[in-house]
């Protein structure tokens, strides 16, 4: 018989139930107990993603390698612009690693609560692990582009100490992606037109974030009091920041700190919505 | 030492609340009224280390949403809990399964969704796998598994959580009579084990058996709550008496267009007399009045008469239909119907009838606990409590 539970010396578990949101400091015990429930769900992905393909896994890797291929196909006949002296192709798959990454987490996460719904029903389990593991599931995907990506950079002969700004910009581009993907969590969940929009509304995006074209190309098409607005795009500074720690300056940094202002405004508005919108899926799902 | 708290507990939902997907529909409702209603209302009670609570009543007394209140899969309206230790719900088995991954990966997967650390479930893995008794397709993707392994498997990743309180939900009712047994003695050895252990269950066998208080749920609010031998059968004779006390043409609980009603139903003895009881394969045959209530009707064709047989632990057993015969009949209302005598081919146990009558195929009445009786073991059957179906089969010798 088990007594081991009389003997337990830590000070046991206690939660209070009652009408209204959690307390914030509940959320975080819950976090802590549920942490490896996180890699399940990360686990669940991919085995959802792969399970039925002879390739399994390796899709991970061929993906980015396939976009990266097609993506030099396309612009490898167009040389330098605007004054950049980076070889073309490359300057658009370092951008599109981080629009890709952003992109498939949001409009993905709008449909983890459909996804999901069965087990929301049932069990208990912090419901914001949901947005985390779909960008955990996707980062193996990034980790490749970006590992093709920084061999290209050196193998064209850029790359400095420069590189240092990898250590803003990777956590920038996480940042971004998890404000957009929680707020699209949050209102798609409740909100099913949304998940319908999504993709538009994203394919208007791309065309509003320097991936395949600069932002010189861009910035000249605005008047320069206006060229601001494009950097209200949380992954815009993300992506920006991105080629500035590859190839040197290309573009005005402080606009990176525009992107970053909206990141954090974004995330919170995501997190409140979250809070709220949670609050009603206890009952309606 | 106390585990579970609960004050006042209340839960209101709105009716036809459900989620409103359409944003349209969202916008042009907001004005709309909506109807309220209480599925809790006023819930108290404390449950300490080493007792185990039964939770009965009827289908929508607030059974269910009572457990996911405390499972926090809901939220109360009113009220507070207070759960001290840990919990590990053993709700609907399976819950988070997913068919493509392996039924080692779904330990993993359902382990951690209950709560429990990737370690522990490591730790328990040779232990969980054992229990299950599955050990030889732990490798294969679930969806390749039948219905008795899967809830084997569940059962097994759910008893093995490391826990102080356990809630329940129904899961004995499921896989075979050897491992139904083996979950019964489990929840005796959590109990026993100083666990907190909350049933909510339709089984009052298993009531008796592994509770040592119960609570009777009806209507959303506590009907009674005290030793579960004493609970159980106030609780039984009452669902009786609500059947046999309130005449069938009383009762409003019904549904269906109202175009007739069944105004009584009996069952009658060889003699023509009303019975509550008979013996196993004794002879005997129902007999039904209908008529219309508010004389929409006065005469009736296509009629099919249904009567959906329910054992004690309300387990659908099967359906006494009507033939063609009687749909092809045009017949006066009012009206009554007998069936010729015959045995109701049943083993010994309590019995409830569901009334369906159908015209045309749509359903113009139906009655919960139309009529319920019990069959009585005779010298050659023995006493089984669940209730099943029972034929005496002609067996003649042939030549070879």
């Amino acid at each position: 018989m088990n007594k081991s539970i009389h003997t337990r010396e830590e000070k046991p578990l206690e939660r209070i139930i009652e009408a209204g949101r959690s307390p914030l400091k509940q959320v975080w015990v819950d976090f802590v107990q549920y942490k490896d429930l996180l890699r399940s769900f990360v686990h669940r992905d991919w085995k959802v993603r792969y399970g039925q393909t002879r390739l399994g896994w390796l899709w991970m890797f061929i993906q980015p390698i396939l976009s990266a291929a097609i993506l030099s196909l396309l612009f490898s006949r167009i040389g330098s612009r605007d004054g950049i002296e980076i070889p073309f192709p490359l300057y658009v798959i370092s951008g599109w690693i981080g629009w890709s990454f952003f992109s498939s987490a949001s409009t993905q996460s709008s449909q983890l609560l459909q996804q999901y719904q069965a087990i929301i029903r049932k069990v208990f389990f912090p419901k914001l692990f949901l947005p985390i593991s779909k960008l955990l599931a996707l980062l193996p995907e990034f980790l490749v582009g970006l590992f093709l990506v920084l061999i290209y950079t050196l193998w064209s002969g850029y790359g400095s100490w420069n590189l240092l700004w990898l250590l803003l910009a990777l956590p920038f581009i996480l940042l971004s992606s998890f404000s957009v993907a929680l707020l699209s969590f949050a209102i798609g969940g409740s909100y099913r037109d949304i998940q319908q929009l999504l993709p538009y509304f994203f394919q208007m995006l791309f065309f509003l974030t320097p991936v395949a074209y600069s932002w010189g190309l861009f910035g000249s098409a605005l008047p320069p009091e206006w060229q601001f607005v494009v950097y209200l795009n949380p992954i815009a500074g993300a992506i920006e920041l991105f080629r500035h720690a590859l190839f040197g300056a290309l573009f005005p940094i402080q606009y990176a700190l525009l992107s970053f202002g909206s990141t954090m405004l974004l995330l919170l508005v995501g997190l409140a919505l979250f809070r709220k919108e949670e609050a009603r899926w206890m009952d309606e799902l | 030492m106390k585990r579970i708290e609960v004050e006042g507990i209340g839960k209101r939902y709105e009716r036809n609340a459900r989620r409103e997907d359409l944003l349209m529909k969202r916008f042009f409702s907001a004005g709309s009224k909506k109807e309220e209603f209480w599925a809790l209302k006023d819930i108290s009670f404390q449950l300490k280390e080493g007792e185990t609570l039964g939770i009965i009543g009827s289908n929508g007394s607030g059974k269910s949403t009572l457990l996911k209140i405390l499972s926090r899969v809901s939220k109360p309206t009113e009220g507070r809990a207070k759960l001290i230790g840990r919990v590990a719900p053993l709700l609907e088995v399976g819950t988070g399964f997913h068919p493509d991954l392996s039924g080692r990966e779904n330990i993993f997967l359902n382990g951690t969704l209950l709560g429990m650390p990737r370690a522990s479930v490591l730790q328990k893995l040779d232990e969980i796998i054992d229990f299950s008794g599955i050990e030889s397709f732990i490798d294969t993707p679930v969806k390749q598994y039948s219905s008795g392994m899967y809830v084997r498997l569940a059962f097994a990743v759910a008893a093995h959580l490391d826990s102080e309180i356990v809630l329940v939900d129904e899961v004995l009712a499921v896989g075979d009579l050897a491992f139904q047994a083996k979950c019964l003695n489990k929840m005796q050895e959590l109990s026993q084990s100083g666990r907190a252990v909350l049933l909510v269950t339709h089984h009052l066998e298993s009531l008796n058996r592994l509770c040592d208080s119960a609570l009777w749920l009806d209507g959303g609010r506590m009907r009674d709550f005290g030793a579960a031998d004493a609970v159980s059968a106030r609780y039984r004779a009452e669902m009786m008496l609500r059947a046999k006390e309130i005449p069938a043409e009383q009762r409003s609980d019904r549904r269906g267009t109202g175009d007739i009603q069944l105004k009584k139903l009996q069952l009658l003895d060889e003699e023509g007399k009303e019975i509550q009881e008979l013996e196993v394969g004794t002879l005997a045959q129902f007999a039904l009045h209908i008529h219309s209530p508010h004389l929409q009707l006065d005469q009736l064709q296509n009629l099919r008469i249904q009567l959906n047989l329910f054992s004690e632990n309300e387990r659908f057993i099967g359906c006494y239909d009507s033939n063609m015969d009687l749909e092809q009949s045009r017949m006066p209302l009012p009206i009554e119907l007998k069936t010729d005598l015959q045995s109701m081919h049943l083993i010994p146990g309590e019995y409830a009838l569901v009334a369906r009558l159908l015209i045309n195929g749509k359903p113009a009445d139906r009655l919960e606990s139309a009529l319920s009786f019990r069959v009585l073991p005779n010298a050659r059957t023995s006493e089984f409590r669940r209730g099943g179906m029972h034929w005496e089969l002609n067996w003649k010798k042939s030549e070879l």
